[in-house]
């Protein structure tokens, strides 16, 4: 459950409250409050609910504290975190997960240039010395590890408009 | 409410799907729905899928590393622990006896200790994000007589509590009632299992009753006076107790009732299958249904129509009927339709028709064990197509 949930949850938290210490400090305590009331549960989606709605609830709390501390009034403590924020966070967070699971699924080099490249945020030509490839190689690793994804990513923005093209 | 998040999930996975490129044609419709809805829900999409701000975004979740973390979390628990065993936050502790052996707080804390590393990693690049849909298990709900509701499911095993003189146990999907000594006053259970949901039951004379998925019983917790009266909804399989002096009757809300004496029938009384059929394995039963009654010899079904007809079938198939409560599922040139009810039962799913369906029958023999896919199997192979998205199903 813990390695299921952890970092989508710590990913949600951080986009929230911007600290990723109290981001980790809250996932892990929503955590010791799931584990502390067990069989309550219908089905890991309800956990998964429930944890997702603690977790927001106890960041929520957390910048309500801190902007308190920092001396705001309560009504604007509450415009600072829109309902809408929160939730598309979510949507994010969750398909985030998704992807990282196709990318583990990827070939040994594919996946290694790909998890440098987006997980660590490497360049290319750090790539390529971390892996003592060419740029060549790396750029070409990266073009098959997207095509065995299946993954169509834009560089422009405005290439949306393209889906939103009735049918 | 729970449900603001699954809309969401359903979202992500939608996104993922689109830069697949796996789009069915409905979804490509959501997501453009989605997309129109409002320039930050585009926004969201861009972000996911411009290989620049994906790459940020995989950046920040790599941040959070479940393995990294776990000594610090691990070290918590185990002061947590001594704490938790002793705390119990549940409302129907209130009638517990002192004997009584509350492992619920320990085995939560167990189960942390022993948690699978729960990857979910995909084996393969698969087209469908989602696999496979897990089968049912044993879930239900318990009412008590105050109205207290404890949740049962596999994390709830080796638990025994007393309620007024009674004896209940609570191990490997079944719940066993035993009345400690003579009480005058009956008080009434309620088990309710969900879809997905199955449940046993051994009550305090000795009948034991299997429960389907979205089915409830209600019924006492020993019985006194010179009948045994319990209600179901949904589907049961009763081995009654032999008690001449007692008759055993199921009451059936608003449909009927079902008169035994010594005897194993099945009675499926789903408010979608619009015929009640009650089915005689072995003994005897009188069943009654408004203003007819009948009985029946063993491989004898029963069946109310909504019309009010009662029918009598002789030599039905008992394995196909009770199939459910050995573990499997029995289809004999059964037709797509009503395979699909039990599935959807079953597996949680809605099942959602896209024009017209087959006629054709099918038959085999799979274990309710299976992932959905194994099920399915059996008719694709008579050309019956699906699609699954999520907890929905459609069937071409």
């Amino acid at each position: 459950m813990f390695n299921t949930y952890y970092s989508r949850l710590c990913y949600y938290a951080y986009k929230i409250t911007n600290n990723q210490e109290s981001s980790k400090d809250i996932v892990q305590d929503v955590f010791l409050k799931y584990h502390s009331k067990p069989a309550e549960f219908s089905s890991e989606l309800a956990i998964k609910n429930f944890l997702y709605l603690a977790v927001k609830n106890a960041c929520l709390n957390f910048i309500r504290h801190d902007l308190v501390e920092k001396k705001f009034a309560e009504n604007q403590v509450e415009t600072v975190l829109d309902q809408d924020q929160g939730l598309s966070h979510i949507i994010k967070a969750e398909a985030l997960v998704l992807i990282k699971q196709a990318i583990e699924a990827l070939p040994e080099r594919c996946r290694t240039v790909l998890k440098l490249a987006f997980f660590e945020g490497f360049k290319n030509e750090q790539i390529a010395l971390e892996m003592s490839i060419s740029i060549n190689t790396v750029k070409t690793q990266k073009q098959r590890a997207i095509q065995l994804l299946r993954l169509k990513l834009t560089d422009k923005a405005y290439l949306l408009l393209l889906f939103l093209l009735p049918l | 409410m729970m449900n603001q998040f699954e809309p969401l999930y359903t979202k992500a996975e939608l996104i993922v799907k689109s830069l697949q490129n796996d789009l069915t044609d409905q979804e490509r419709l959501s997501l453009n729905e989605w997309l129109a809805e409002s320039a930050a829900n585009q926004a969201l999409y861009n972000d996911l899928t411009n290989e620049a701000t994906l790459a940020s975004e995989l950046a920040i979740l790599a941040k959070f590393d479940a393995q990294a973390d776990w000594q610090k979390i691990a070290k918590q628990t185990i002061g947590e622990q001594n704490k938790t065993a002793t705390i119990v936050d549940f409302s129907y502790r209130k009638w517990l006896s002192a004997a009584a052996i509350l492992l619920i707080a320990c085995l939560g804390v167990f189960q942390f200790w022993v948690s699978r590393n729960n990857r979910n990693s995909i084996s393969k690049i698969s087209k469908h994000p989602i696999i496979d849909i897990a089968p049912g298990g044993n879930k239900a709900t318990l009412k008590l007589a105050d109205g207290t509701i404890i949740i049962l499911n596999d994390s709830v095993n080796g638990f025994q509590a007393t309620q007024q003189n009674v004896k209940l146990v609570i191990q490997n999907g079944e719940i066993t009632y035993q009345s400690l000594g003579q009480d005058n006053e009956i008080i009434y259970n309620t088990i309710t299992t969900p879809r997905g949901g199955q449940y046993k039951l051994l009550l305090d004379d000795g009948t034991k009753v299997w429960l389907n998925a979205a089915s409830s019983i209600k019924y006492p917790t020993a019985f006194s006076g010179d009948e045994r009266i319990v209600e179901l909804t949904g589907e049961g399989y009763f081995e009654v107790a032999h008690d001449a002096s007692k008759p055993f009757k199921v009451l059936l809300p608003g449909i009927g009732k079902v008169d035994a004496i010594g005897t194993a029938f099945n009675i499926n009384a789903y408010s979608d299958e619009h015929i009640t059929k009650t089915t005689l394995v072995q003994g005897k039963v009188k069943v009654a249904f408004g203003s007819k009654t009948d009985f029946l010899i063993p491989g004898q079904q029963a069946q109310l129509f909504p019309s009010g007809q009662l029918l009598v079938l002789n030599q039905v198939d008992v394995d196909e009927v009770v199939a459910w409560k050995n573990g499997q599922f029995i289809f004999k040139q059964m037709n797509v339709e009503n395979i699909m009810k039990q599935i959807g039962r079953w597996y949680e799913i809605e099942v959602i028709y896209n024009g017209p369906v087959s006629q054709e029958t099918f038959s085999g023999i799979v274990s309710r064990n299976s992932h959905l896919m194994e099920v399915l199997k059996i008719m694709e192979e008579g050309g019956v197509r699906f699609k699954i998205d999520g907890k929905k199903i459609s069937v071409y």
